[in-house]
């Protein structure tokens, strides 16, 4: 009937709910989620529009050699992360050796080395020039043969060391979940130790094994001051040499879409598996089981591996980086590193405040929202995180260009001069790559301590005559200031370790600690490259104790979330 | 006079899915103490947000103090509907003192008056000691007293309560029953409050309204509510109710207990259902009676006991404490309605 389909017209209008006038926070959430999927969708658009010509050089040239490394090192660094990071959680959750506890958070200090400098450090050590080799050379002759570090063997070996904690940590968390009851259930039926790892704890823990190794091998993918200084090629290497040596931006956005590719389906697995597995945090009702203690041998064993996978993974990389810093000091690029110090922390605390703004607009946005148009692009622009430095500069390089460029026609035409490189030539360019890049990381966090808030809470606030915002102003954002520092922390890190967007992006003659790192390593100036390599390490290791003091602590069966520093026994004084 | 008045409210959250509410027509005046009474799902958390400016109806008027909030045309904000409101975990803020939590809603007045108007609360809610304390710090009842005084400090037009009594053990609950009701009628407050339980309705509310499935089923008196149910439902919803099959003749209803008064005025040759509650049935111990005691529960002030009659049909009665009946034992049944409530039989009785 004409009324029924009138109706229903009717009830479609009154509930498209993306633009209401009173309401700017979904709207607002709309246009931010938009503005970091932008590039995104840029790249991948040029999946959709190839350029037969580009794609017939690339195929001719390297296509193949890029994709085969690719797959090695993927597959290479799965295998290695994914062995190491379960049986490392298998071996804390489950036994009691000597050191145990302090294990438990030392392996995840790998987690604060860039795959750079752990890269660098042991090109410098183990390369042919390297004391190792000299070493073996003088005292067996000249003869003795030595497995080449700069391989394909070496870039998955450093990778691996620097990754595994990824699957650690999830692996742990899951082995953790698994109550007491199940495995000695399965231990009462007869199965011994090893048997009840195979057949019930590990089918248990393979989504969160999955996701942490999906988390590791983006990474891997993203990765470019590693495989840059071994001489491995893969796509990140290719885009900065078509971008810098070719000046082929064509080019570049179809290697960058290629890589997209990759990542998309490390993401999308990675997200399929992560509504089952969870994270840093366990729920609080199950016991987890008693650890076995382990005597003799076989606990002075377990004690070593774990010490061995410390000591190799940080340990020696970061006494060698002491010890050069101390030879270097006063080197040559000692007068400029208060300059690269200032430079880092100018971009990464700019970042830092621009994404967590970024990600309480979206936030509270979702929070209020029931729009799916809203909701699509905030999903879009959380895949961020998924994609690599390079991939993301190409696509923010390329509509930024454009924007310029029409900027400086428009303006010449009226005024008769031009506005230059606005964007691409100064640090906004390279501040909103990392946005795209790390809003993820921050919406993450923010949103995690946000749902902590009851919806009765921002109701309780309106009803009490607070607008939106007001209650977002005098509500929210004191409640969740943890949160907040979290997140700021996090991106901040992240912005100082990455390298690949940065050299891409960066405006003339501006120098990072990253970059440094990059620049005197690819001229095998290990000493100077040092300092700038050890700071990174240092403050890479701040999310790392948040995490170690809070998310890794779930002894007693009860597991802080590690965005929430402040802790939480204000925010729910109500739930038992 | 109407303080709040809603007309034909409906609201559905998905185009296939029955309406959470249906046409919800209700009005209070000024002072009025109201209850929505209903199962979980029947509508009355999605009528307190409705009225209170969180969600907009498909169709239907909102009115607070003679002023349109809702219909076709407006839509006026919750920040500006005034409107108090107190949950069932109560919201406190957690990062506020006691003193701050209650001055939250009064950033219009000046400072002098604001202090003024929570110390008042604080007063009246009787937790002067505790102005500065921060919400984790105070006992349950304390906390529910802080969430009515932050939400009665503004002055609203109707306060709306959403389970306020849930979250608290009963003793505390039979306590803060008597409190909050003296709060809201010395500050003459009109509130309309949603709850599950009967009882409470009963106690609190100067009427009730019982909902199933975002209908309206009838509102009025506690005392009419479960003397005259007018539905079925209702009749089971706020207390225990037997149904006996009865006909309609000359000299009243005819049932298996005896014939009562065709009070409700069906015409003769009905078929009808008869509602007892377990209060009006009276339980004569005689061997000779027609019904047989099934069980009897003892329940410390009273002892419950279930008959079952000649055609099979089970009642429940009440019974003092010191009742002497045992299962097996055959009674006498007198039945004693305070009113005759009968609905139509859906089964012809023959």
């Amino acid at each position: 009937m004409a009324s029924s389909q009138v109706k229903t017209v009717a009830y479609g209008i009154r509930h498209f709910r993306l633009w209401r006038p009173r309401d700017p926070w979904p709207v607002a959430a709309g246009a931010v989620a938009l503005l970091v999927a932008t590039p995104i969708l840029v790249v991948a658009s040029s999946i959709m529009t190839p350029s037969v010509e580009i794609w017939r050089h690339l195929w001719k040239t390297q296509l193949i050699e890029l994709t085969w490394n690719t797959l090695i090192l993927i597959g290479g660094v799965g295998i290695g992360v994914t062995v190491l990071g379960t049986g490392l959680a298998w071996l804390v959750t489950m036994y009691r050796f000597p050191g145990r506890a302090s294990f438990e958070w030392l392996l995840i200090l790998p987690l604060a080395m860039p795959a750079y400098v752990i890269g660098f450090v042991f090109l410098a050590i183990f390369d042919y020039a390297g004391p190792v080799q000299t070493w073996f050379r003088h005292v067996f002759g000249p003869g003795m043969w030595f497995p080449d570090a700069a391989s394909y063997g070496g870039v998955v070996l450093v990778m691996t060391l620097v990754l595994y904690p990824y699957v650690y940590l999830l692996a742990r968390a899951a082995f953790l979940e698994q109550s007491e009851t199940t495995l000695e259930a399965a231990h009462a039926l007869g199965a011994s130790r090893l048997e009840v790892f195979w057949q019930v704890a590990l089918p248990l823990a393979r989504p969160s094994i999955v996701a942490g190794l999906a988390l590791a091998l983006m990474e891997a993918l993203a990765d470019f001051g590693t495989v840059a200084i071994y001489g491995f090629d893969t796509f990140t290497v290719a885009i900065y040499r078509v971008w810098f040596g070719l000046f082929d931006r064509g080019a570049a956005t179809e290697l960058a879409s290629v890589l997209l590719f990759f990542t998309l389906t490390l993401y999308l697995l990675e997200r399929r598996l992560r509504g089952r597995a969870r994270f840093y945090q366990t729920e609080g009702k199950v016991r987890p089981a008693a650890p076995k203690r382990l005597t003799g041998w076989k606990a002075w064993t377990a004690t070593g591996m774990a010490g061995l996978v410390v000591a190799v993974a940080f340990v020696l990389p970061v006494v060698q980086l002491i010890l050069w810093t101390v030879t270097d000091l006063g080197g040559s690029d000692y007068d400029r590193y208060s300059e690269y110090v200032l430079n880092t922390l100018t971009l990464g605390v700019i970042t830092a405040m621009v994404a967590v703004a970024a990600a309480v607009v979206v936030c509270y946005g979702l929070r209020l929202s029931r729009s799916r148009v809203v909701a699509i692009f905030g999903r879009i622009a959380s895949m961020g995180y998924a994609l690599p430095g390079s991939v993301i500069a190409v696509g923010v390089l390329v509509p930024l260009a454009f924007v310029d460029h029409s900027l400086d026609t428009f303006l010449h035409t009226i005024w008769g001069t031009g506005s230059g490189l606005l964007l691409t030539g100064s640090l906004v360019g390279l501040v909103f790559a990392y946005l795209v890049r790390f809003l993820a990381v921050s919406c993450q966090t923010v949103e995690a301590s946000l749902v902590k808030v009851t919806p009765s809470m921002d109701m309780a606030g309106r009803s009490l005559g607070v607008s939106k915002g007001g209650v977002l102003r005098r509500i929210h954002l004191p409640l969740i200031r943890g949160g907040l520092c979290a997140a700021a922390i996090l991106v901040f890190v992240d912005v100082i370790k990455e390298m690949p967007a940065t050299l891409l992006l960066r405006p003339f003659g501006y120098e990072t600690l990253a970059l440094r790192v990059w620049e005197l390593t690819s001229e095998s100036l290990w000493e100077a490259a040092a300092l700038p390599a050890l700071t990174i390490v240092a403050v890479g290791i701040l999310p790392v104790l948040i995490l170690a003091r809070t998310g890794i602590r779930p002894l007693n069966g009860k597991a802080v979330d590690p965005t929430d520093v402040r802790g939480n026994e204000r925010s729910h004084p109500n739930t038992p | 006079m109407r303080l709040l008045g809603l007309e034909g409210l409906t609201k559905r959250f998905s185009p296939q899915d029955l309406p959470a509410l249906d046409n919800l027509s209700l009005n209070a005046e000024p002072g009025e103490i109201i209850a929505l009474l209903g199962p979980s799902g029947s509508g009355k958390t999605t009528a307190l947000r409705l009225i209170a400016g969180f969600e907009r109806p498909d169709t239907g008027l909102v009115q607070i103090g003679g002023k349109v909030m809702t219909d076709t045309q407006t839509f006026v904000p919750p920040e500006e509907r005034g409107v108090g409101m107190v949950f069932q975990e109560y919201a406190l803020f957690p990062h506020l003192s006691v003193e701050a939590n209650i001055a939250f809603g009064l950033k219009k007045l000046d400072a002098t008056r604001r202090a003024q108007r929570v110390h008042g609360m604080l007063e009246t809610v009787g937790l002067t000691p505790f102005a500065h304390r921060y919400p984790h710090e105070l006992s349950g009842g304390q906390q529910q007293r802080v969430a009515l005084a932050r939400a009665l400090a503004p002055r609203p037009a109707v306060l709306l309560l959403d389970e306020p009594f849930s979250n608290l053990d009963a003793d505390l609950m039979t306590q803060m029953h008597l409190e909050v009701y003296t709060i809201l009628r010395e500050l003459g407050t009109t509130a309309i409050f949603v709850t599950h339980d009967q009882k409470e309705a009963f106690m609190i509310a100067d009427r009730v309204g019982i909902l199933n499935q975002g209908r309206l089923e009838q509102i009025g008196r506690p005392e009419e509510i479960y003397h005259q149910p007018a539905t079925r439902f209702v009749a089971r919803f706020v207390g225990k109710a037997d149904f006996l099959p009865g006909r309609v003749t000359e000299e009243g209803i005819l049932t298996e207990i005896g014939t009562l008064s065709n009070t409700p005025g069906f015409s003769a040759g009905a078929h009808v259902e008869v509602m007892i509650r377990p209060d009006h049935i009276e339980l004569l111990p005689d061997p000779a009676g027609t019904a047989m005691v099934l069980s009897r529960q003892f329940r410390g002030p009273d002892n419950l006991v279930v008959v079952q009659l000649p055609s099979g049909a089970t009642i429940h009665s009440h019974q003092p404490s010191t009742l002497t009946l045992h299962p097996g034992n055959r009674a006498k049944v007198v039945a004693r309605p305070a009113h005759v409530v009968a609905f139509r039989a859906t089964k012809p009785w023959l």
